[in-house]
């Protein structure tokens, strides 16, 4: 005796799920080789469960990730500096720079040096996330400097006011690890993330080539437009070739810090930016 | 030698792939991962951005969650953002034996029910439909909807709305079962309802999900479309 179709339907939702005897199962079995409309129940509903269950039914809207942790912020920064501000003082020089700025400093001397490191100083006295990033001379160096200053980098870094990042010998890798650090420090609610980079030529580890860093350079830019971050690049004229402090440092940089203030870099070239931007879109 | 974010990022990004990659994905599970754990012992420790990292990976099962059980893109985003805070508020309760994907999924399922009590915005339907029998509307022949309707905005669109268009009770149980691929004893724990009471309410879901999407997917000229199919 064939089942009626009221109770095939009843039971299709459970046939597919296999939660059913075997008896019932070979009954609805028949029932569908000679019911076309039970059996375009079933198929219907096997389809529809296929597309309800496929990642690609559900995709998450431009913007999302980026207010996903709002409601965190304020508990992050209740106790930090009431309002994030545009601008923020880059402390080597008395200037302030709009958020997203990607600045150049030359240094030759220790005294140069730890000038630079003021940026981050700077920063962690207004609770800015804060990172160091460099070769490994670099960043002992500059940890020097923080200490001397008063500063213990070893318990900002575990209350993670600072991050000390260190550069890999391919730029992608190292730029994947920046975008996903400043990404994390801007979601705990830091109100700005400040960058300072440290570039030398013959030192551990080293880049791939000046290509390389040119293209890290133009990549970064592209990189802190998406976040409030500033980036201070300190290149060390000691140990660079001239080709590079030309093509990674001025061409890249829309702003030089020099020993009387902030200077607009003449010899920066926005359209660099521009066509590798496009390029990468593609 | 100093620790940094830098370490924590790099076991995040490993254990889950590429970052970019994992977020999108609905069916990773959280495992016992090492990587994992010792953001969540940071997480636990009130490290904000440890527990960031955390959640990246699961912002699509959130995502999903959240759409389906409230009226709006705008109420989503919020039961979402919401979800998120819960989740960090409740962390030193989470046993790290589970899934993290079904615990988020779980305290997503607990906001929208406990809006939905206090009615404070529009979010989920109030009608806790009544256990009746449904009978499905449409029983002619079928016309398959390939898996490449769900490349084009407009059928994602339109299985949104036949997810919202069910009543708030069938919509909880279809969204573990068939979007998050949950067990019926997982589902069922985590809805307070008995077995039974999931598997009669997800036949019901079903039958209603097709009828809402009994459409006809034509390749046509101007492009993939999808057309009301006629009974």
């Amino acid at each position: 005796m064939s089942m009626r179709c009221e109770n095939v339907r009843r039971e299709i939702s459970n046939y597919i799920d296999g939660v059913i005897g075997a008896a019932q199962r070979q009954n609805m079995d028949d029932h569908f080789k000679s019911c076309k409309h039970c059996t375009a129940v079933l198929e219907g509903m096997r389809n529809v469960i296929s597309l309800a269950g496929d990642s690609r039914a559900h995709k998450v809207p431009a913007g999302f990730s980026n207010r996903l942790f709002s409601k965190l912020s304020p508990h992050a920064t209740a106790e930090r500096s009431p309002s994030p501000t545009d601008e923020i003082p880059i402390g080597i020089t008395g200037d302030s720079v709009a958020l997203g700025s990607h600045l150049i400093y030359f240094w030759e001397s220790q005294a140069e040096f730890e000038r630079g490191v003021r940026f981050v100083e700077s920063g962690l006295q207004r609770h800015e996330h804060c990172i160091l990033f460099g070769h490994d001379e670099a960043l002992d160096r500059a940890s020097q400097v923080l200490r001397s200053s008063g500063f213990s980098p070893e318990q900002l870094v575990r209350n993670r006011e600072l991050t000390v990042l260190r550069r890999h010998a391919s730029a992608e890798i190292t730029l994947s690890d920046i975008e996903a650090v400043v990404e994390a420090a801007v979601r705990a609610g830091s109100p700005a993330v400040r960058f300072l980079g440290n570039l030398g030529m013959g030192r551990s580890p080293l880049p791939a080539g000046e290509d390389d860093v040119i293209q890290l350079e133009e990549r970064v830019t592209a990189v802190i437009s998406r976040f409030p971050c500033v980036v201070v690049c300190m290149y060390d004229v000691r140990t660079l070739p001239g080709r590079l402090i030309v093509k990674g440092g001025l061409q890249t940089h829309r702003l030089a810090v020099c020993d009387e203030g902030l200077r607009e870099n003449p010899y920066y070239i926005p359209e660099l930016h521009s066509a590798h931007r496009i390029h990468h879109v593609q | 030698m100093l620790e940094s974010l830098q370490a924590v990022t790099e076991r995040a990004m490993s254990s889950s792939g590429s970052s970019m990659g994992a977020r999108n994905k609905l069916s990773s599970g959280f495992g016992a991962d090492d990587a994992e754990r010792a953001l969540l012992q940071r997480a636990c420790e009130g490290d904000k951005q440890s527990f960031c990292l955390l959640v990246q990976p699961y912002e699509a099962v959130l995502y999903v969650t959240a759409t389906a059980l409230t009226s709006t893109d705008g109420d989503a985003e919020d039961l979402a953002q919401q979800a998120v805070l819960t989740a960090f508020l409740k962390l030193p309760e989470f046993n790290c034996d589970n899934a993290f994907r079904t615990w988020l999924i779980e305290i997503t399922i607990g906001e929208a029910r406990h809006r939905a009590k206090g009615d404070s915005v529009s979010v989920v339907d109030q009608t806790r439909h009544a256990e009746t029998e449904y009978l499905p509307e449409n029983a002619a022949p079928w016309l398959n909807i390939p898996i490449e309707a769900l490349e084009g905005e407009r059928f994602r669109d339109m299985l949104r709305s036949a997810l919202r268009s069910l009543p708030a009770n069938y919509r909880e149980v279809f969204v573990l079962r068939d979007v998050h691929k949950l067990g019926v004893a997982e589902t069922a724990r985590i809805l307070s309802l008995s077995e039974p009471e999931v598997r009669s309410r997800l036949s019901g879901a079903r039958l209603r999900m097709r009828d809402a999407l009994a459409y006809k997917y034509v390749n046509g000229s101007g492009g993939n479309t999808l057309e009301r199919r006629v009974s």
